[in-house]
């Protein structure tokens, strides 16, 4: 016994020693150093790797938003927080500047309380100034804010705009934003847009399909899978993830965050696929040689 | 408390209140549109108070736990700390019609606190996922493989790289793979949810469905 168990331990010895078996286990300390460096590299010191095809999903939505006539209502779903902000909040800050360039009217509504501050944040990028300090706020431009219980509030609001009564600073909204909409309901929304890392489908569920008004998206890469269930269908376009913003950026010209931050995805994605392959190398290695891969 | 009120009275309720909200979607009636967007706004005001009492429950309990002097005291103390941070955001809004939107307290507590912590958070996703690919994706049978090979060409066309590389073919390839395979795959799973919901309301309304109303229904 004790014989077969020394036998037992050289040979664990000898598969460790082994170079495929070490190219197989690399200790995770240096791939996040591995990661780290390939991040922050990029962001530092930009490559200026070109972006490529603009995706069909990006022209969609950006090709729908141009042809809209001059003061059409657009209803933009911050519903993003902090963990969304990375990916999305380029894509928002660019639709945004897009619509105040072709002269839309905007609505800004959250159902997550995390979402105020980046409709702030994306109205000062896009106007300049403080939303509720603009010239046209009132006119041109409202915050709904946050309103609770997720789809249920917005149906509430969908169904009768003055469901809140005031807006997210406290003014009356019988302003004259909604005083000359005929229905006072989503119907009069000429489109919609849901920002973040939740679903896609709530948007259909709840604002295309009951009130006919067409949707569109700023979504996180991950859900992408979840929108594409919808397009071209029920949904002109989309922008997925970072890519998504830095597509929609280029497309106004205005690179902003989303360009800046390409390098950086480019690099990482690549890390990762050269990690999976060398893993891969060293599994079928150490298999033909009899050591078994791990 | 009788049967009665335990168990059928919740259920007319819910019986009652689908119904209007249904007949709604499908009904232009004046109204009947007034009584859903009622019941709505109502279900909104139920919401909030949930949140109202979950903080003066959650609150008792944590007061509790700091006056017995019970371990890990700073969580909950931190806890307490915010609340009072938020209420006087509260304050502000009802005494000096301050909007928590501008209200610069709440807005400092975001941006010092809730956005790094979180943006934090998920930004550490990115080394797991790392760690995880070179640990987990190994090309052990035909399945496997078929997953690694969509999973490198999704990130070789996500990121502007891959088109650097292989040119447009990658782009087509993996827009089949989303338009195609992602699509097919996800109408499906949402088809089969919706049916699945269906089925559960379905319950609820003929009675066969009690979870939702609690142990004393179900007991009674």
């Amino acid at each position: 016994m004790k014989g077969g168990g020394w036998v037992v331990e050289q040979r664990k010895d000898e598969k460790e020693k082994s170079i495929w078996y070490k190219i197989q286990s690399i200790d995770v300390k240096w791939i996040y150093l591995i990661q780290m460096i390939v991040i922050s590299y990029p962001l530092l010191r930009p490559i200026g790797l070109p972006l490529g095809t603009i995706s069909e999903e990006t022209m969609g939505i950006y090709n729908y938003l141009n042809n809209l006539p001059e003061g059409s209502i657009v209803l933009h779903c911050v519903n993003m927080g902090p963990t969304a902000a990375a990916e999305c909040l380029p894509g928002l800050i660019a639709i945004v500047r897009h619509n105040v360039e072709l002269g839309h009217r905007l609505i800004f509504y959250t159902n997550t309380a995390t979402g105020v501050p980046y409709i702030e944040e994306a109205a000062r990028a896009a106007l300049g100034t403080e939303l509720r300090d603009h010239p046209d706020y009132g006119t041109k431009y409202v915050n709904i804010g946050y309103i609770p219980q997720g789809t249920t509030g917005f149906s509430g609001f969908a169904a009768d705009i003055f469901f809140t009564t005031t807006d997210a600073y406290g003014n009356d909204l019988k302003t004259t934003f909604f005083k000359d909409l005929p229905t006072k309901t989503a119907a009069d929304f000429d489109f919609g847009i849901t920002y973040g890392s939740g679903n896609f489908a709530w948007i259909i569920t709840y604002l295309r399909d009951p009130w006919g008004v067409p949707c569109g998206g700023g979504i996180a890469a991950g859900l992408a899978a979840d929108a594409y269930a919808y397009y071209p269908e029920k949904t002109p376009g989309f922008l997925v993830g970072l890519r998504g913003g830095a597509e929609y950026e280029l497309l106004i010209k205005k690179p902003g965050l989303a360009a800046a931050g390409m390098d950086a995805q480019s690099l990482a994605h690549l890390s990762i696929i050269i990690m999976v392959i060398i893993g891969n190398i060293g599994y079928f290695a150490a298999r033909a040689r009899g050591r078994g891969g791990e | 408390m009788s049967v009665v009120a335990r168990r059928y009275i919740p259920w007319m309720f819910v019986v009652v209140v689908f119904t209007i909200v249904a007949i709604d979607t499908i009904a232009v009636d004046e109204t009947i549109h007034r009584w859903a967007s009622d019941l709505i706004s109502a279900s909104t005001v139920i919401g909030a108070f949930a949140v109202l009492l979950s903080i003066v429950m959650l609150s008792r309990l944590h007061i509790r736990r700091i006056l017995r002097r019970r371990t890990v005291l700073e969580s909950s103390i931190l806890l307490i700390c915010m609340w009072i941070t938020l209420i006087w955001g509260g304050v502000r809004f009802f005494i000096f019609g301050i909007s928590p939107t501008i209200e610069p307290v709440v807005q400092n507590l975001f941006y010092a606190i809730t956005a790094p912590g979180d943006a934090t958070m998920f930004s550490i996703l990115a080394f797991f996922i790392a760690s995880a690919a070179y640990r987990a994706f190994r090309l052990r049978n035909t399945d496997a493989g078929i997953l690694i090979a969509v999973a490198i060409i999704a990130m070789l066309a996500k990121a502007p790289i891959g088109e650097a590389i292989f040119g447009k073919g990658i782009i087509a390839i993996s827009d089949f793979c989303l338009n195609v395979g992602a699509k097919a795959g996800r109408r499906v799973f949402m088809m089969a949810m919706v049916l699945a919901v269906i089925a559960l309301d379905v319950r609820i309304l003929l009675g066969y469905e009690r979870g939702w109303m609690g142990r004393g229904a179900e007991e009674g």
